[in-house]
């Protein structure tokens, strides 16, 4: 690892260096890979927009302000492909491969996955990858990469009005899927200190 | 403000992505395929498909000579076994 500053790091990716974006990879990829995965579903598809993101930070280094931080454009390319992605993986294969994996016996019968099936988390990551698509990214950025609803729209480039509505109709729809009790859960003021 | 159920959320997603990391080997082929775009200056190629079709040339290179090399020990091999030589061993 390196110490120099992502300020740094984008100055010398600007200038052609592959080391810059190997450090960049090791300090941001485990960031980038989550998100994808939590709005995708799927982990092969994550590890391939892991690629398509830093392949893309290499080739448009020059268009990068170094001024400015690197996670937002990182999370907004994450965002963006991932978008991308889901909308042209056809809904109707998913069936199909559920059906697939339950004849071959899939990934369920190993003691991780059984352990996973049983956890609280896997309940809810289930109900998040059920939720509309742009709830789902807007539910990830917030819970899982703790942006603000400020961060958010300049991520999305969307008013953050809308970025509040989609939080509200998301984390509704959680409560519902995992079985949160009402009294737990009073009106919601999101800005978070 | 943050309740109960926010707190919730937000741990259970944070503790289930804690558990996947991407694959190791995913960081030598994105320099290689930086490497090769940097080499090129070619638009690199970024779809899946695109990326096999980009690397196959190279991996086919690497497997030509290690089938060469091969082929080389095999038929060595062979002689050695099926020679008189065998039983001077």
């Amino acid at each position: 690892m390196t110490l120099a500053s992502d300020k740094e790091l984008v100055l010398q990716l600007q200038s052609g260096c592959l080391e810059a974006l190997g450090f960049l990879y090791d300090r941001h990829r485990n960031s980038v890979y989550r998100t994808a995965l939590a709005i995708t579903g799927d982990g092969d598809a994550a590890s391939d927009l892991l690629q398509d993101v830093f392949l893309r930070l290499y080739r448009f280094a020059c268009r990068i302000d170094p001024q400015r931080p690197l996670e937002p454009w990182l999370y907004r390319m994450t965002t963006n492909l991932s978008y991308t992605w889901v909308k042209r993986n056809h809904r109707w294969l998913r069936p199909l491969e559920d059906l697939m994996d339950w004849i071959s016996g899939g990934d369920e019968n190993h003691p991780y996955a059984q352990a996973e099936l049983h956890d609280d988390w896997h309940h809810v990551q289930q109900a998040v990858s059920a939720l509309p698509l742009q709830q789902r990214i807007v539910v990830v950025l917030y819970y899982l990469n703790d942006l603000s609803l400020q961060e958010i729209s300049e991520i999305l480039e969307v008013p953050v009005g809308t970025v509040k509505s989609r939080l509200h109709y998301g984390r509704n729809a959680l409560k519902k899927s995992v079985g949160l009790h009402k009294e737990l859960v009073p009106d919601l003021s999101y800005e978070r200190s | 403000m943050n309740d109960l159920s926010d707190e919730y959320i937000r741990q259970s997603l944070k503790n289930w992505a804690a558990r996947h990391t991407p694959p190791s080997a995913e960081r030598a082929h994105l320099l290689l395929m930086a490497s090769s775009y940097q080499n090129s200056r070619q638009e690199a190629p970024l779809s899946r498909k695109e990326r096999y079709e980009y690397i196959a040339p190279l991996r086919h290179e690497c497997l030509k000579t290690e089938r060469s090399l091969e082929s080389i020990t095999q038929t060595r091999i062979w002689w050695f076994f099926n020679t008189p030589l065998r039983n001077m061993a």
